[in-house]
């Protein structure tokens, strides 16, 4: 860390906008069980209710193993996904960030711009069908995650791709989960 | 050929496993969010191979999961039209039995969607 760097500026920024987690790095299982095990142990902590608790549990695990199952084998240790939870009232967003190929951009835009595009019917008569026809990929995915995900947040999923000037970008992506649906 | 008890013990990650003809047990608990899927529910298919060679009761298959993810309700689905073609094939019934907590609605309404997706008795039961 560079020594100019500020570490209280970190805290406030933190602090200030409601961040109780930002990890960068590996995304393996095993990160995403003890990030998983260590948000649950603050939120029964925080008595959290526990049908937002599981809604939570639900989209940071099909989040954290859509960048494990899709992060790019790329040499270098810029550009690592991340993620950050924060916390209202009521809710959490969960946001994630993962290095994409350009080339993969457009097919991704669209899975998500259709299933957010849907209503609540639409969307359980989507999973049934997409779920029935999916095949298990080599990477182990069902290619089910961002339905599960509007479905269960009960809210459209926000998302950007930053252009790095190069073949990749980096792909946002914001959950919001909420206890009022 | 004696069929063989099917025991797998629940982690974290992963559900604890039961099936056992001696008792007529056949249970899978807990949670599912394995890294591999596929590789972690083989012995199940395995199981259920022999399984349909020596079926002789009336076996109700129990689901009492907290949670699953999407790539786990994938194989639960293939496991349920697996269980619905031993059905079909044998003179004995099997049936499910999916549990969900009372106050879980989207566990509720997952055991409700299978049930929709495949012809087996079927019982949707909280807990």
């Amino acid at each position: 860390m560079p020594a100019a760097f500020n570490i209280y500026d970190l805290y406030k920024i933190m602090f200030d906008n409601k961040i109780i987690l930002i990890y960068q790095g590996v995304f393996d299982q095993e990160m995403i069980k003890s990030v998983i095990s260590m948000t649950e142990k603050k939120l029964i902590q925080d008595n959290t209710d526990e049908n937002l608790r599981k809604k939570l549990f639900n989209i940071m695990v099909e989040g954290l193993q859509n960048i494990c199952k899709h992060q790019l084998d790329i040499d270098s240790t810029e550009n690592n996904p991340f993620l950050i939870i924060s916390s209202d009232v009521d809710s959490f967003d969960v946001v994630t960030g993962n290095l994409i190929a350009n080339d993969k951009i457009g097919i991704v835009k669209e899975k998500i711009d259709y299933v957010n595009s849907l209503n609540k019917d639409e969307l359980k008569e989507y999973y049934k069908k997409a779920r029935l026809n999916s095949v298990i990929s080599s990477v182990g995915g069902a290619g089910l995650g961002f339905i599960d995900m509007v479905r269960k947040s009960g809210n459209p999923l926000e998302y950007k791709f930053y252009d790095l000037g190069t073949d990749f970008s980096f792909f946002i992506q914001k959950t919001k989960v909420g206890n009022s649906n | 050929m004696e069929l063989s008890v099917l025991k797998v013990a629940g982690t974290e990650d992963t559900p604890e496993i039961l099936f056992d003809t001696q008792t007529n047990e056949y249970i899978i608990s807990g949670r599912s969010l394995p890294e591999d899927v596929s590789s972690f529910y083989k012995p199940v298919f395995d199981w259920l191979n022999e399984f349909e060679k020596n079926i002789t009761s009336n076996p109700s298959f129990k689901f009492k999961l907290e949670y699953f993810n999407t790539a786990s309700s994938k194989i639960i689905l293939d496991i349920l039209m697996r269980l619905e073609e031993i059905n079909n094939a044998s003179s004995s019934t099997v049936n499910i039995e999916w549990y969900y907590m009372e106050s879980d609605d989207d566990m509720l309404e997952a055991g409700e969607e299978y049930k929709e997706l495949v012809e087996i008795p079927f019982n949707v039961i909280a807990f």
